[in-house]
């Protein structure tokens, strides 16, 4: 296996790719701790922020990394057919509380589908659903073809 | 009951996770089209009371 060709994906090809998409992984970072897991996510081209839905309990390691603010890295790839298409996100986990919300909020929200790797299986009266948004600093796309080998 | 603004507004309680929240009319709308902003369960008319009916009695 080899690369045939490494581009970088324009505007349009990274919205396009978000929108299309519902889950990546996040990772961030406490101290020199670093914690990742996948989420679901909403996507709005129009301002290019991202929606998600955080599920932890008081006591989870999650909450202690989310109670930090941290500085995050979202990552939303795919393969197919011998193309592999990444977006890696860079930005801060901005939280929108109860008193905030809007119905502006509510639409965007509307695009984040339920949190499929979370931790519905408990109680949720022993869980605790924050809301977040990134409004991201950096996105870029990159697009990478690659040639196999025939056997 | 309406706000200082004159606004009118709203109890919901989602059916699903519980989440209760006070909402103005816009909000109402938007939760009916788009779902609990919460856990995403579909929202009925009948999820919501009218805050100045809850404090009437």
């Amino acid at each position: 296996m080899s690369i045939a060709q490494e581009t970088e994906l324009g505007r349009k090809e990274v919205d396009d790719f978000l929108s299309a998409r519902e889950t990546g992984v996040i990772s961030m970072a406490r101290d020199s701790d670093p914690y990742a897991i996948p989420v679901s996510f909403g996507y709005d081209s129009s301002d290019r922020c991202f929606y998600l839905r955080l599920v932890s309990t008081p006591e989870s390691e999650k909450r202690r990394y989310l109670a930090s603010s941290p500085m995050v890295r979202l990552v939303v790839y795919d393969e197919s057919g011998g193309e592999y298409r990444s977006v890696v996100v860079k930005g801060s986990l901005e939280e929108i509380t109860r008193e905030e919300l809007t119905a502006e909020h509510v639409e965007q929200y509307g695009d984040a589908k339920r949190p499929l790797f979370e931790i519905w299986g408990r109680d949720k009266s022993e869980l605790d659903v924050e809301l977040y948004r990134i409004d991201p600093d950096d996105v870029s796309g990159r697009l990478v073809e690659i040639e196999r080998a025939e056997v | 009951m309406t706000d200082e603004g004159g606004e009118d507004e709203y109890e919901f309680l989602c059916p699903d996770c519980g989440e209760g929240l006070v909402v103005n009319a816009s909000m109402k709308d938007a939760l009916v089209d788009r779902g609990c902003v919460i856990c995403g369960t579909d929202v009925e008319p009948s999820n919501f009371t009218d805050a100045s009916a809850a404090d009437a009695g």
